[in-house]
């Protein structure tokens, strides 16, 4: 199977967003258990954005990217906002492949995530 | 806690002490005769006797008899005994793992059942997907698929709009009885967009309308299409987020990756602004293929992905080979000698065309679709 780690990272005191950090491979193998412990988190998100933070997430398949799709349309059903940073070129080539690109904002780091007001829902 | 037959073969052991030790002092008696040890004798077998057949016997036979009738496969029924102590508890044990295993046996039945129905799924599924593909006119075709369970995500489809020929090649996310759902509707909105559509972009844009308020977030299906006019000898293609469209120039020898853009079908509403039809640009005796993720994504026993770069390197050994089929039949030997022995976990889908610019005169001839073994 393969492993991912699922790390919440602690947010400043006043900030509109808290960052969740993907380590390892995500596919069918590991998507049932990071689909249970995500979904509870978004359910009880109230923050107006969510970031992922894919720096040492080394591996991602189509499966993976649907679970990412429906993660935002949950935040966006809920007025929030999911947006992506630090993509590796490997997983960024699977994104591009399938248009995820299109529908959720990618960037290079956290700063511009933030900076970049235009995708709010 | 004394069980019952715990408690008899006690009450046995001071009857048997008890006894012995009246025979003793009996035995210097004057009125201990021979008949009277006679009589002695058989009261107390008889008295072992009874108490072995009230307190074992006639508890015990009832649960012996199901237990039998149930080894023997035999009509058995519930055991009622009104106790509690081990004999009881063993009743409640019998009664317990008989109902366990009806109910095992109504969930083998119910598993029998659905195994039926996915089968009967499949069977629809297949009957979906061209068995044969037809012949198009100046292009040699030879196009595979096989799912990785029952039922499958992959799908593709040749059809005839006038004298153009419209096929696409569609993945949905994972795979199974859920993906396969998905894929006949895709497949079904396909043939019926097509009649109202004249390129590929406002082909995939319209399935795509009426598909995504139809799927939840998680399913959508990538899916790249083609068109091509035999009389223009122009082959053109609208990308939804599927792989890439692998051309190997034959005059250069070398195999080409062209990423087909788009976003999957199902993953937002309207496409138009992003879908874009653009040619290929191909000379005679190029060959185009498509594929899906499956093939890539194909780990060999060392867990190492085939990967698009193998499957390029396997295009460009094999894309002079000759026919269509040929040409597939040569990639599908290298992805075979690197899976080896590893089970299939993903749908595969290869489509080769080769542009021979041959007009067809083998009209109604046609090739068989069915991935066999790998």
């Amino acid at each position: 199977m393969a492993h991912l780690d699922l790390n919440v990272m602690a947010s400043e005191p006043n900030a509109q967003h808290q960052i969740v950090q993907f380590k390892g491979e995500m596919d069918k193998s590991n998507l049932e258990q990071a689909r249970a412990v995500i979904t509870k988190f978004i359910d009880d998100y109230q923050l107006p954005l969510l970031i992922f933070d894919l720096t040492y997430l080394d591996f991602i398949n189509s499966e993976g990217v649907g679970f990412t799709v429906s993660m935002f349309y949950k935040l966006r059903k809920k007025g929030q906002d999911l947006k992506i940073i630090k993509v590796q070129p490997k997983v960024e080539d699977v994104f591009k492949l399938i248009g995820l690109t299109e529908l959720i904002k990618c960037y290079p780091d956290l700063g511009s995530a933030l900076a970049d007001i235009t995708s709010s829902p | 806690m004394l069980l019952r037959s715990q408690k008899l073969f006690y009450l046995l052991v001071v009857f048997v002490l008890l006894v012995l030790v009246s025979a003793y002092f009996l035995k210097s008696s004057n009125f201990a005769t021979n008949n009277f040890w006679f009589g002695f004798l058989a009261f107390s077998l008889v008295t072992i006797l009874v108490g072995y057949y009230l307190g074992v016997y006639r508890v015990f036979g009832p649960i012996i008899k199901q237990v039998e009738a149930l080894m023997a496969g035999a009509e058995y029924k519930k055991v009622f005994l009104n106790r509690k102590d081990e004999f009881g508890l063993l009743a409640q044990f019998f009664n317990y793992v008989t109902k366990n295993l009806e109910s095992v046996s109504h969930d083998l039945k119910e598993g029998n059942r659905m195994m039926s129905e996915l089968d009967l799924a499949s069977e629809i599924q297949r009957s979906i997907l061209p068995r044969a593909i037809p012949m198009v006119d100046k292009l040699d075709v030879a196009a595979r698929t096989r799912p990785a369970e029952e039922v499958g995500g992959d799908s593709f489809g040749f059809m005839q709009k006038g004298r153009q020929t419209f096929l696409y090649l569609g993945d949905v996310t994972g795979h199974g009885a859920p993906a396969g759902l998905i894929m006949m509707m895709v497949n079904t909105l396909l043939y019926v967009y097509l009649e109202m559509s004249n390129d590929t972009k406002e082909w995939l844009t319209k399935t795509n309308l009426t598909l995504k308020p139809r799927v939840n977030g998680t399913m959508f299906m990538t899916t790249v299409a083609l068109r091509w006019d035999p009389d223009l000898e122009k082959m053109f293609y609208t990308g939804a987020g599927h792989e890439h469209i692998l051309i190997f120039r034959a005059y250069e020898g070398v195999c080409e990756a062209i990423a087909s853009g788009g976003i999957a079908l199902g993953m937002t509403d309207d496409i138009s602004e992003i879908a874009k039809e653009k040619e290929l640009n191909l000379k005679k005796d190029d060959v185009v293929v498509l594929y899906t993720d499956g093939i890539p994504e194909a780990r060999n026993q060392a867990s190492e992905m085939f990967t698009l770069n193998r499957l390029k390197d396997a295009v460009t050994r094999n894309g002079k080979l000759g026919t269509a089929a040929q040409v597939f039949e040569g990639i599908a030997k290298d992805f075979r000698a690197f899976v080896g022995e590893e089970p299939q976990l993903d749908d595969i889908t290869l489509i080769v065309m080769r542009y021979t610019g041959v007009p067809v005169v083998e009209v109604g001839k046609t090739t068989e679709t069915s991935w066999g073994q790998i």
